[in-house]
């Protein structure tokens, strides 16, 4: 492969044992970032490992390595290495894939580790047939080509496996191409577009919306070109128990001043709206009160924040073809029968199907209001702010198509091959005769047992008929 | 009514007995012995398949429903259980070539099922599932994760009875040496290799779903937590050893030391972070 012409500088990029070297360095060094705690202040390495330790740290920017120039360009190099490497390589393998198989001197499948030789009864044109037949049976589809003294047959199977590791090699380039793309630093100081890639985050008080969120790189704004509403926000628990199920957040969408969705998110199921994602990642409370309405046929809920200053706002909603209303007619303090301070409100529902409800609701205790056509579950408890992780990654699906290349290229390469089969049938004295080869370029003790039932195979109807 | 831990003592027991009789097959080189050892070994993978199944079926009895693959306990039993059933696996595919193996592969399959049941820093309640591991990549991530470990532990294995064989060799042991029983090394030497190839297509596998399901949990499909950055690593060494056979030509015993090199680092991936390290992966935390 290594040609004389070629230019050193190419040639070690182009070699295997650059390729070592530079694995065995970053599976080396990436171990450092996992014992020395990653992105904490300089300060805190002075503080946890000593001013000498710290100031290696500081240099080697070993407290942000994997983001560290060295780090970088060691995973530059290793692409470089790998682009050279299959460059290098490839043409020779399209060679063998290309090869003209049909060429070979019929005097070198005698030679080859799996041959076999059989008489055929008949005449040569007869053999000839039976040969082409019997392959094409056995899912051998053949090529033919006139020899000196007969017909050379040949038929492979998975020559392009021999592409595998190209495959592979290639799905490493598109994931860490796919990285770049979707790194939010490349798109500040290359790019100099922050909008192309970002992570950031907002958080959302229930009811509350906006256009924009923070960037944890900079902590700035980043504009987005529609507006998130954070209807309500809900906890559920185990039953029984304190210990969260679930998260969930109920978003909508805005357009133009039109909702254009509405969606509830939870951890692990987040909401992706124009290539942006909102996870729900966390929540805090924010002081004051907030009334939510189920309605338990549709499931639709509606929140009221209440504002201690003046609550006896009324609040208006529609349900169905319905327009209900709902105020806090009095609010006073009362005691739990645990002795807490809580505070107990009188509340008035009403719509257009029937009589006011008046009823007693108790902050944390839900209560059920049954109305002609509705039924609502009512509870006063805590106005919650939703923690929305936000990320923009337009590497992402550059990142999936490149693990779902490698998987099928390490398919390839570990567990296909390439497999050939040759038959010359030609005439030895007036006998026809048929020489079977094979080669496969992995698993050949496989192919080996494949080969020896099709010669085998192709005895016995013979040994039938003589 | 039998539940699910007293089911696991019965497997680990099976577990224990079968490897009594593999290295028994070791010294005293008798193959009914081996197969004994194998048909044990079976049983026991058969009665480890039913506790799983019923400490699942137990997760949802106690009302929180989930996969026996959530804490340090259940992936440590999914972890011997993976071991065994590959190697029994193995030994049905490559026969007497494979039987030795036994002796070294299911002690380690019973030290793992007795550090789970015994040891006081892994706590053995089915418990609730924090809301970030409800997913269904989080299955298939520790499934494909512990198919490769489990094979990278066999590889392993394999490596240190063709260190011990070479050394024999070496040092002119006498023909009536255990580890005469062993297969040929250059058999040894193949089944590293395969079972490398093996663990390693199930290690990438394991690496990408982690990815996705990250993505789907934080937005970020690679964050260089310990773990991860554990797992490349682990990746990186197994890569280093097929590219250095493949295309140095390194057989024997350094490929046997890349295998137990490898295990180290998978080793490490698995423990050593959920025990030294604090990252996303310490069980529970998050
Ligand atoms: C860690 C990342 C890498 C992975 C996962 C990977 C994967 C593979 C795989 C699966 C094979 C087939 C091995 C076999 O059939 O046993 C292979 C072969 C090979 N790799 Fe890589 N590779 C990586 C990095 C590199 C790099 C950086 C180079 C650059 C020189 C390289 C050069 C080669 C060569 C020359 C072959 C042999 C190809 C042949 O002759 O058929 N690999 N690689």
């Amino acid at each position: 492969m290594a040609s004389k012409s070629k230019n050193p500088i190419w040639a070690f990029l182009a070699s295997v044992k650059l390729a070592l070297l530079l694995i065995a360095l970053l599976a080396s060094t990436s171990i450092i970032g996992t014992v020395i705690e990653q992105n904490q202040t300089p300060e805190h390495y002075v503080q946890h490992r000593g001013e000498a330790v710290a100031s290696v740290i500081q240099a080697l920017n070993l407290g942000d390595m994997y983001n560290s120039t060295w780090f970088l360009c060691l995973l530059g190099a290793f692409s470089l290495n790998l682009i050279v490497c299959s460059l290098d390589r490839i043409p020779t393998v399209i060679k063998i894939v290309r090869k003209d198989n049909l060429a070979t001197n019929p005097d070198r499948l005698a030679k080859m580790k799996l041959s076999k030789e059989e008489k055929i009864p008949g005449t040569l044109e007869t053999a000839k047939k039976e040969v082409m037949q019997y392959l094409h049976e056995k899912g051998w589809k053949t090529d033919s080509r006139d020899k000196e003294y007969g017909t050379l047959f040949f038929s492979q199977k998975g020559p392009w496996t021999r592409y595998g590791v190209y495959v592979v090699h290639l799905s490493i380039l598109i994931i860490l191409l796919g990285a770049v793309i979707g790194s939010p630093t490349v798109a500040t100081k290359i790019l100099d577009n922050r909008e192309f890639a970002f992570k950031g985050g907002i958080s959302l008080p229930e009811t509350a919306q906006s256009d924009f969120i923070f960037s944890y790189a900079d902590e700035k704004k980043i504009p987005l070109d529609f507006t998130v509403r954070c209807n309500y926000f809900d906890i559920h628990y185990y039953p029984g128990t304190s210990m969260p199920k679930d998260y969930l957040s109920s978003l909508t969408v805005i357009e133009d001043g039109k909702e254009v969705l509405t969606t509830t998110i939870e951890v692990n199921k987040p909401l992706i709206y124009k290539g942006i994602t909102f996870y729900q990642s966390s929540y805090n409370q924010i002081g004051a009160a907030i009334i939510k309405l189920r309605e338990t046929n549709s499931g639709n809920v509606h929140v009221f924040p209440v504002d201690p200053q003046n609550y006896s706002v009324t609040n208006t909603w529609q349900e169905g073809e319905t327009d209900a209303m709902i105020r806090i007619q009095s609010a006073r303090q009362t005691q739990m029968p645990n002795g807490q301070a809580s505070t107990e409100m009188k509340i008035w529902l009403m719509d257009s199907d029937g009589p006011p409800s008046m009823f007693p609701l108790m902050y944390g205790s839900p209560v059920i209001v049954e109305r002609p056509n509705a039924k609502y579950e009512l509870t006063i408890g805590p106005h919650f702010a939703t923690g929305l992780q936000v990320a923009k990654d337009p590497g992402v699906w550059w990142v999936y198509t490149g693990c779902a290349l490698m998987l099928i290229g390490l398919y390839m390469a570990f567990f296909m091959s390439h497999r050939k089969v040759w038959a010359h049938v030609y005439e030895r004295d007036g006998q026809p005769m048929v020489l079977f080869a094979g080669h496969a370029n992995k698993n050949t003790l496989g192919f080996s047992k494949t080969f020896s039932s099709l010669t085998q195979g192709f005895k016995k109807p013979q040994n039938n008929r003589a | 009514m039998m539940n699910s831990s007293q089911l696991f003592g019965y497997t680990t027991i099976l577990y224990l007995l079968s490897a009594a009789f593999y290295i028994g097959l070791l010294v005293f080189r008798n193959k009914k012995v081996g197969l004994v050892g194998l048909i044990l070994a079976s049983i026991g993978v058969l009665v480890h398949t039913g506790a799983l199944g019923l400490r699942w079926h137990e997760s949802y009895q106690i009302g929180i429903g989930h996969a026996p693959l959530t804490n340090m306990y259940e992936s440590l039993v999914v972890f011997a259980w993976c071991i065994t059933l590959f190697y029994i696996l193995l030994e049905l595919k490559f026969k007497d070539n494979a039987s030795v193996l036994g002796a070294l592969v299911m002690p380690l399959a019973v030290t793992t099922m007795a550090y789970a049941s015994f040891s006081t820093d892994i706590d053995r309640q089915i418990s609730p599932l924090v809301p970030a591991l409800q997913s269904n990549w989080l299955i298939a991530h520790v499934i494909t994760c512990f198919i490769g470990y489990g094979a990278f532990s066999v590889a392993a294995a394999i490596g240190v009875l063709y260190l011990l064989k070479h050394l024999a060799i070496k040092r002119n042991f006498s023909e009536t040496n255990m580890l005469s029983t062993l297969p040929e090394l250059s058999v040894l030497d193949d089944l590293t290799h395969k079972t490398i190839i093996f663990g390693f297509m199930w290690l990438t596998a394991g690496i990408i779903t982690g990815a996705v399901w990250a993505n789907e949990a934080w937005g970020t499909y690679w964050s260089w937590d310990p773990k991860e950055t554990w797992s490349i690593i682990t990746w990186f060494v197994y890569a280093l050893a097929l590219h250095a056979r493949f295309t140095r030509g390194w057989n024997g015993t350094r490929i046997a030391w890349l295998a137990i090199i490898g295990f180290i680092s998978v080793f490490f991936t698995y423990f050593g972070v959920n025990f030294l390290l604090a990252g996303l992966h310490s069980y529970g935390a998050s």
